[in-house]
Formats: C-alpha cells, sequence, structure tokens
C-alpha cells in the first residue's frame, strides 16, 4: 500500500507539472523544450530556503514559484520573437544553463552530491507527515492547479492564448499584445513547474542534478504531447502513463541496466513516431502541427 | 621557454585540437542545414555511431584502423541517408513546419543514443591505434603524434570538402539545391538525390569528428549531445546556413573554451557554450557571418 | 484632415524596389480599388499601412495619428483591420471563437477578466456573442458557428473572413482579394457585404484582380506597377489610358 501512495504522490507532482507545460505548449503552442529548468528553480530555491535560513515549507513553495515565474517572465521577453525552431534552441538552451549551475556551483547546490535532508511539509503539530497526509496535500494541489487552468483556458483571455498558437500574425492584426500574452503565460507555466519543484522537494527530501535533466524536460513535453496538447485531460493521462509505465517495467522485472536505456528507448521512439503520425495525442484535441 | 609561453603554447594547442574537432562537425552539420533548411539534432548520434563502429571494427573483430576508419565513415553516411530518406523525407512530403523536424530528430537521437547505451553499457571506451613513444615539443607544449593526425586529417577534411562544395559541379549543385531547390528542380537538378548527398557527406564529417575525438579521449554513449550541441553552437556563432560561418564558429568555440580556462574554473566551460548559444540565438541569430534575408510575409 | 495620408513610401527587399516613392490620400467612407500586375506591390503596401513591414522611407499618417513605426496590434487597435493574401483564420478553434477573437473587447480579454468574473466583464461577453451571431447571421455561417474553422470551406471562410471585418468595428477595412477563388454566389455575397459595410461608414481599400468586379464596386482606382503608383482616379478615365494597358499587357497591345 505505502508503494502505491508514493507513485499516487509522484503521479500527483508530474501532473502539476505537465498541466504547467500544456499551458505554454498545447494552448499557446510554445515549444518550451527547457521546462525541466523551472522544476528544478522552484525545488532548489525551496529546499535552501530551508537547509540554510530555517524557512517553512509552506513559504518556501511560494517564494521557490515566484522565482521560477520571474525566471519565465526574464525567459520570455528574451525569447518571445524567435521562431518556434530557435526558440525550441533557445528554451532548450535555457534548461542546459539552470542545470549547469545546479551541478557546477557546488558552493551552494552541493553539485552532484545533492542536498540531503530537506525539511517535509508539516501539518499543524504533527512531527512528521505520514503518506496519507501527503496524498490530501498533492490532490488539493492539483485540484488548485485544474481548477486555474480552465478559469484562465475557458475565458476571452483562453482564447486569445490560443489564438496565437493557430496564427499568431492574425492574431496581431486583430490588435492582440501578443509578446504582453507569451510572457504572462511563460510566467504562470514557471510558476506552477516551480510549485511542482517544491512538492517533490519537500517530499522526498534529497535533490540532485539528475532530476532536473535534458531528459526531464524532454519527458514533460512527452507527457504533453502523449496525452494530448491542449486537453487537461490529456495531460493527466500523459503524465499518468510515462510515471506508471516504467514502474510497470520494474514490476516485470527488467533489470534496471537494461530498463533505465530501453525506457529512454522507447520515449526517443513515442516522440518520433507522435510527431511525425499522431500529433494530437491520445486524447487529441490540439495538434502540434 | 617560461611558463607563460610554455602555457600559452598549450591552450593554442588545445585550442586548435577541439576547433579542428568541431569544425568538422559544425561543417557537417551546416552542409545538411543549409540544404533543408532545418536542425538536424540527429547528427550528433551519427557522430557517435561513427566512432562506436570503428570501435567495433578495431577493437572487437580486429581489423587495422584504416580500414576501420573507412568502414565506419561509410556505415555513418549511409546512416545519415537512412535518416533522411525514412524520417525526414516523408516529413516533407507532408510539408511540416521547420519544429516538427527538430523534434522528430530529437527522438529520433534519443533512441540512437539509448540503443547505444544498450548495447555497449555505460562505461567508457577506449581506442588507441597508434603507439605513443615520446611526445613532441611546440613551443614548449607537448603534443602526441595522435594529436598531430587528429590536426592534419581534420584540416585535410576541412580543405577537400571546401575544395569539393566550391570547385566541382556537384558541389555547385549542392548549392543550387540550397539556395533555391525550386528554380535546381526547373534547371534538371534532382534536389531529393542532392539532399541525399548532402546528408552523406555531412555523416561522413560527422564520423571522422567522433573518431578523431575518441582517439585523443574516449568514447560513451552521451557522446553525441556534447557533440551536437558545439555543432549547432559553432554554426550559430558563425552564422547558420555559412559554411565557412561552420568553420569559423568551430575554431572561435574551441578557443574561447580554452581560453576560458585563464579565467573561469574549468568545471564552468560547459556552461560558457550554453550560455553562447542563447546569447548568440536572442541577439545575433544571424552570428558573424550569415545573412538572415528580410522575407515578405504573405 | 485627410482619414489616410501615404506619404513618399519606399520599401526595398533584397535589392528590388518592391514599392517607390508612393504617396496618396484617402478620404472617409471612400470605396476604393488597388490594381496592378502581380508583383507590383500591392500586398506590400498593406503590409506597410498594417504595420507588418516597415518602410525604408516615407510615413502614414492615419486619423491624424503617425503609425509609421507601430506594432501591427497597436494599429489594429487604433481602428485599422485586414485581410490577408492567403485566408489567415485560427484554424483549431471555432467559428464563433473566431468572430470573438476579432471583436473589440474593452477588457474581458484580460488574465484579471479570467481569474475574477466581475458582471461586467461576464455582460461583455454575452453581448459580444450576441453581436457575433447576429454577424454570423448575416453572412449565412450561423448554423457553422461551433464548427472549426479549418472544416469550412474556402468560400465559407472568405465570408467568415468578412464576418470578422465587420465584428473589429474598424474604421479602415483592407481587403486582401476578397472574391479570389470563390463561386459566383458567394461571390455575390461578398459583393453585397463590402458595400454593406462602405454603407456603415467604413472606408475599404480592396485589392482585386477582376476588373468587372472592381468597375462595380469602386468609386476610385489607385493602380501601381512595378512599385510606382502610375495611375489614380476615376475608374472609367483609368481603365482605358495607356499606362495601366501596357502596366498589364505590356507588349501585348502591339499584337491587337
Amino acid at each position: 500500500m505505502e508503494y502505491q501512495l508514493h507513485l499516487f504522490i509522484i503521479t500527483g507532482i508530474f501532473i502539476i507539472l505537465s498541466l504547467s507545460l500544456n499551458l505554454i505548449l498545447g494552448y499557446l503552442g510554445q515549444p518550451a523544450l527547457g521546462h525541466a529548468a523551472f522544476f528544478a528553480i522552484g525545488a532548489y530555491s525551496s529546499s535552501l530556503l530551508a537547509l540554510n535560513l530555517g524557512v517553512s515549507p509552506w513559504i518556501g513553495l511560494f517564494i521557490g514559484a515566484s522565482f521560477a515565474a520571474i525566471s519565465g517572465m526574464v525567459i520570455g521577453y528574451l525569447t518571445f520573437h524567435l521562431k518556434e525552431d530557435y526558440f525550441a534552441m533557445a528554451t532548450f538552451g535555457f534548461g542546459l544553463i539552470i542545470y549547469s549551475i545546479i551541478k557546477n556551483w557546488v558552493g551552494v547546490t552541493r553539485g552532484p552530491m545533492g542536498l540531503p535532508g530537506i525539511p517535509q511539509f508539516v501539518a499543524f503539530n504533527s512531527l512528521y507527515s505520514s503518506l496519507i497526509f501527503y496524498c490530501i496535500l498533492i490532490l488539493l494541489f492539483v485540484l488548485v492547479t485544474i481548477v486555474f487552468m480552465k478559469r484562465i483556458i475557458y475565458s476571452p483571455f483562453g482564447r486569445v492564448i490560443q489564438s496565437i498558437r493557430d496564427d499568431e500574425l492574425a492574431a496581431e492584426a486583430l490588435g492582440k499584445d501578443t509578446r504582453r500574452v507569451k510572457i504572462m503565460i511563460f510566467m504562470i507555466g514557471a510558476f506552477f513547474a516551480g510549485i511542482a519543484g517544491s512538492l517533490y522537494a519537500h517530499y522526498i527530501t534529497f535533490i540532485d542534478p539528475s532530476s532536473f535533466d535534458v531528459m526531464e524536460s524532454i519527458l514533460v513535453v512527452l507527457m504533453v504531447i502523449l496525452g494530448g496538447m491542449g486537453t487537461i485531460g490529456g495531460s493527466i493521462l500523459g503524465a499518468a502513463v510515462l510515471i506508471l509505465f516504467p514502474e510497470v517495467l520494474r514490476f516485470i522485472g527488467i533489470p534496471d541496466a537494461v530498463a533505465a536505456p530501453s525506457r529512454q528507448m522507447i520515449y526517443g521512439f513515442l516522440l518520433m513516431m507522435l510527431v511525425m503520425k499522431r500529433p494530437q495525442g491520445l486524447m487529441g484535441k490540439y495538434k502540434l502541427w | 621557454m617560461t611558463m607563460q609561453t610554455a602555457m600559452i603554447s598549450q591552450l593554442f594547442l588545445n585550442s586548435l585540437i577541439a576547433g579542428s574537432i568541431y569544425a568538422l562537425i559544425a561543417i557537417g552539420f551546416a552542409i545538411i542545414y543549409k540544404t533543408v533548411k532545418f536542425f538536424h539534432f540527429a547528427h550528433g548520434v551519427v557522430y557517435a555511431t561513427g566512432a562506436y563502429v570503428a570501435y567495433a571494427f578495431f577493437q572487437i573483430h580486429r581489423f587495422d584502423f584504416i580500414s576501420s576508419f573507412i568502414l565506419a565513415v561509410i556505415s555513418s553516411g549511409i546512416l545519415g541517408v537512412g535518416i533522411y530518406q525514412f524520417v525526414y523525407h516523408t516529413l516533407q512530403v507532408k510539408k511540416a513546419p521547420n519544429l516538427i523536424y527538430l523534434l522528430a530528430s530529437f527522438g529520433l537521437f534519443i533512441f540512437i543514443e539509448n540503443l547505444i547505451a544498450l548495447i555497449y553499457g555505460n562505461q567508457i571506451l577506449f581506442m588507441r591505434p597508434i603507439q605513443e613513444n615520446s611526445s613532441y615539443s611546440f613551443f614548449g607544449a607537448a603534443i602526441t603524434l595522435t594529436q598531430i593526425i587528429i590536426i592534419i586529417v581534420s584540416i585535410v577534411s576541412l580543405v577537400a570538402i571546401w575544395t569539393f562544395i566550391e570547385k566541382t559541379k556537384l558541389g555547385l549543385a549542392l548549392r543550387a539545391v540550397a539556395d533555391d531547390p525550386q528554380t535546381a528542380q526547373l534547371v534538371g537538378i534532382n534536389s531529393v538525390r542532392l539532399t541525399q548527398v548532402a546528408f552523406f557527406i555531412g555523416s561522413m564529417l560527422a564520423a571522422v569528428a567522433g573518431i578523431l575525438i575518441s582517439l585523443e579521449t574516449n568514447l560513451s554513449p552521451t557522446m553525441g549531445f556534447t557533440a551536437i550541441f558545439k555543432a549547432i553552437i559553432a554554426s550559430i556563432i558563425g552564422g547558420i546556413g555559412s559554411i565557412p560561418g561552420a568553420v569559423f564558429g568551430g575554431y572561435f568555440l574551441g578557443f574561447v573554451e580554452n581560453f576560458g580556462i585563464l579565467f573561469i574554473p574549468a568545471i564552468w566551460q560547459d556552461f560558457i557554450s550554453f550560455a553562447l548559444l542563447i546569447v548568440f540565438l536572442i541577439l545575433k541569430p544571424s552570428g558573424f557571418f550569415g545573412i538572415i534575408p528580410e522575407k515578405e510575409l504573405i | 484632415m485627410p482619414f489616410l495620408i501615404l506619404e513618399n513610401l519606399s520599401k526595398l527587399f533584397d535589392g528590388n524596389l518592391a514599392l517607390d516613392n508612393i504617396s496618396l490620400q484617402l478620404e472617409e467612407r471612400e470605396i476604393v480599388a488597388l490594381i496592378g500586375p502581380n508583383g507590383s506591390g500591392k500586398t506590400t503596401l498593406f503590409n506597410i499601412i498594417s504595420g507588418f513591414t516597415k518602410p525604408d522611407q516615407g510615413g502614414i499618417i492615419f486619423k491624424g495619428v503617425k503609425i509609421t513605426n507601430l506594432p501591427p496590434n497597436k494599429i489594429s487597435r487604433l481602428g485599422i483591420t485586414r485581410s490577408f493574401q492567403r485566408i489567415r483564420l485560427f484554424h483549431q478553434l471555432s467559428v464563433l471563437d473566431n468572430m470573438l477573437l476579432a471583436t473589440r473587447y474593452k477588457e474581458g480579454e484580460k488574465l484579471s477578466s479570467a481569474l475574477f468574473r466581475t458582471r461586467s466583464v461576464q455582460e461583455e461577453e454575452e453581448e459580444n456573442i450576441k453581436r457575433s451571431l447576429g454577424y454570423l447571421s448575416f453572412v449565412g455561417l450561423l448554423e457553422k458557428r461551433d464548427v472549426p474553422s479549418e472544416n469550412l470551406s474556402f468560400g465559407q471562410r472568405k465570408l467568415l473572413e468578412l464576418a470578422m471585418a465587420f465584428a473589429s468595428d474598424a474604421d479602415l477595412i483592407l481587403l486582401d482579394e476578397p472574391t479570389s477563388g470563390v463561386f459566383p454566389e458567394t461571390k455575390a455575397k461578398i459583393i453585397e457585404n463590402i458595400q454593406k459595410l462602405n454603407e456603415e461608414g467604413k472606408t475599404i481599400l480592396f485589392i482585386e484582380h477582376d476588373m468587372e468586379l472592381v468597375m462595380r464596386l469602386a468609386k476610385r482606382l489607385i493602380v501601381l506597377d512595378h512599385g510606382k503608383l502610375i495611375a489614380d482616379g476615376c475608374p472609367d478615365e483609368i481603365i482605358s489610358s495607356e499606362n495601366v494597358l501596357d502596366a498589364y499587357f505590356g507588349e501585348r497591345k502591339f499584337y491587337a
């Protein structure tokens, strides 16, 4: 039972991450390939604040997400004018820069050795946090995220977001301030990725750069595309499938040494096939092209 | 020879070696980009495949090195053409936007890189065909026979390719297809066939680079990633789509990285590359020598 | 003060002079046709007026405001709307959504309005939906309102474009080949709608190749050739002038 609850929590965290990227990739149509950077900023900020300054995880969560949002704003501002493939490379590069920083700034982040002993979220006056508590916490955050996303998307503002995806030039011709919208969406997407990062750090209690590398960014992109761009249900499905699938492999008893590269091979193959043959993914509402 | 001069010489040498490798992989990437106008990210695994196939023939099957080299280079050329034929061409027929090629290429890259990891495992492999008895001296710096060969082979390859593109009829046809595929088609040039040629040549160059670097350092499944990144950065710095630009960018990158350690700790070398990428993409996407013509929108 | 003033506009593309010192003025409520052979610079002129291309020389004044270097979305908000030669619609969004995007919103399209749905925001949305449905009904697309615009026929898309021009409440409407490629029935509808727009007080500048249509609709003709303005005036006079025939038919007139 414990392991299932753990899976539930991890899946929930990645659902939030996936939903946050879906806003940028699925609804706005911007191929952001460095999303793990915001996940990392949330996780590391929150952890470092807790470990070095004794900041409560509740506050750390908010601050970490805000840092992520600010980075999102900066990146959005610097890259909004780039054509899609150049934009993809730039955001990919940004993901690498953040990864490089957390790996090399050993004085602060302890580099590859990671940060152990991150304090968990505590409710009321409990001395420890039970798994059940975490499940409820994550569930609440997932629900809040879903409600927030729906509110943005099913509104005139949400229409404007999608108009940029479908034809940015036409949107400008109709008077929409596409630059401003892009930057805002980047901020919001980054904010929620930061929340996911913080939730992750304060649950797992140990983070190191390997959870925030290139493949992590690609994995989130895959979740959004596999589930189906521009559908909330799709992001949830995509996250669930890609988190639970490796568990299935482990269950059948495939050794880790084989499992890891095989898993990545499947991800690569899946990405290629989805992009080439089924850009609308499983729940297929909007297409990448 | 003072310590200073010796150090500068060593850095110069290292820059030359790194720069040559980067230029080699960048020029292959640039030839392909110039022809098809999208980012062939999978170029990185072609580079890695070249090294691993050479390793397989030389280290495992005990072929002599020259044969291994040739077989590996040709196999990579074929792999490159295969990638074009079975992945990109399908997308070209469907008139996919540029981003889609990049994503498909990404997926393919991940697939092949991990295939290599599955077959060869994650450990680092070595390939040392040249017996090093002593090193030579170059203005106070030490240079091995391997390094000399790397520099010579790189420069010879670069010159050979440049000659091919600028001075031969096939090279001219290639340039025609790159500039204006429709007009090229009208004068009887087979764009598809020439794109295959571009991929074949570009991939062979990548393989040469991969094998050369393996002689100096090692083989690892993730070598392709580092390589393609350098190639992209070099191409963007030099001007995307510009072949001399790619060569310039490669050497520029090599020199900045190596002389950079005078100012920044070595572990931040990668960071410099990534930062350069972003800076150029954002501020000057046409690089030093490229021109992005102002296009009329419809 | 003239409604739209173009002063000495020039634009170079890759060494070619796409527009060569164009100066002209439009008054309010005019309905003007912009004609000329392919490549004469008509679409470039549209792109410059609407802000998508910046001129190398010269300026534009609209309703007394200098708009030469403004971004396209600001120019649009000042009251200029345009269609594109290759129809640009939001293909995965519904017909109604396309209309709503064209409609003028005071503050409904902000993030804050999405999060905090005040009374006035909701009322604005309802009002705009009503108006949009009205326009859709007028052009005959009401029953297609929930269909993704990519599923419309070519003629229906042209009609949607026009309906969106209505909804935009713009004062100056630039139409790039509004009837090219449509069946005669749709063409008649489009003409009818353009006339209606003009009657409602809109100024219309349209690019067309169909001379019959031009003669029917336009009260004034502007002719471009190789980026130069070669005629500007009454349709009847211009259509038989030598310059214009020369531009269109080149040496062929000698074969008559």
